[in-house]
């Protein structure tokens, strides 16, 4: 999992975004790499074609399995590309 | 024997281009893709106010209506690859290939959002719109959009040197390369053979 934030692009002064975005990772023990996009949508655009809060499923071929997907159709997505191993729910 | 090579070739040589009657290079890499009425629609932008988000029965009631459509009302063919792809134009007073505002989000972009029926289903999501201005993807190729009709009635196209850009199910993932709050660069190559989840969110 990797995450983009597209913080940056709501700040106007992009210096004041990294100090807040470091305390909120680590509050919330975000352990998984969180990169940024210095400019917000625009680099998302620039990259995926995608403006707008989301996500991309990318097998181990380098093969985008999906777009936007949510519930269960994101957790066969993951079972697909993770190999049918057995997905296991947080706390157990 | 040379002036005689000379002499064959000087009718190339004074021709415009170096040959003929022959189109430049640059004029037969344009696809001129007509377009013909439509009846489409892909998800329009719900857009609230601040009015809306503070009294809960108009939010209900604005919700409730469901979510607004627009009309796609032109549509084009373009055989790529063996594969057809349908691109539609939506109902506009003026269309342009320019964005004149900075960013190029989805917000500000001033340029015509094209729609592309990339899996032949008939479906239009909101990952399927394209801005004008920027290189648009159909299957693994890149195509620069360089004039679209004022009514409509055309999208001109070429060829694009343009990176892959843009994620299509089924297709191969564009490349990409982002900076952690700490340097680290992650990119398409490092996560190379691993299957991975991009989720695109805010912190704050």
């Amino acid at each position: 999992m990797v995450l983009i934030d597209v913080d940056p692009g709501y700040f106007d002064k992009p210096e004041t975004y990294l100090p807040q975005a470091k305390k909120i990772l680590e509050r919330h023990k975000v352990d998984w790499p969180n990169v940024i996009a210095e400019k917000g949508f625009h680099d998302t655009v620039h990259a995926f074609n995608l403006s707008g809060y989301g996500n991309v499923v990318v097998d181990s071929k380098g093969i985008v399995r999906g777009v936007n997907a949510h519930g269960e159709e994101l957790e066969r997505l993951v079972k697909e590309i993770m190999g049918a191993k057995k997905m296991e729910k947080p706390g157990k | 024997m040379r002036k005689f090579i000379f002499l064959m070739l000087l009718p190339l040589l004074a021709a415009p281009n170096g040959c003929g009657d022959q189109p430049s290079d640059d004029q037969t890499a344009r696809i001129i893709l007509k377009m013909e009425e439509s009846k489409a629609s892909r998800p329009g932008k719900l857009q609230l106010t601040d009015e809306d988000l503070k009294d809960p029965q108009k939010l209900s009631s604005r919700l409730l209506k469901g979510w607004p459509k627009e009309d796609l009302v032109k549509r084009g063919v373009l055989e790529v690859d063996g594969h057809k792809y349908s691109l539609y134009l939506p109902q506009a007073k003026a269309y342009s290939v320019k964005n004149t505002k900075p960013s190029d989000a989805d917000s500000e972009n001033t340029s015509t959002l094209i729609s592309v029926d990339q899996k032949g289903d008939g479906r239009i999501t909101d990952a399927d719109g394209w801005f004008a201005n920027l290189p648009l993807r159909l299957g693994d190729k890149m195509y620069d959009v360089t004039e679209i009709a004022a009514d409509a009635s055309r999208i001109v196209l070429k060829p694009s040197k343009s990176p892959l850009r843009g994620v299509i199910v089924g297709r191969t993932c564009p490349p990409f390369s982002f900076k952690t709050a700490e340097g680290k660069v992650v990119s398409l190559e490092s996560l190379a053979r691993k299957p991975f989840i991009l989720d695109i969110w805010s912190i704050t």
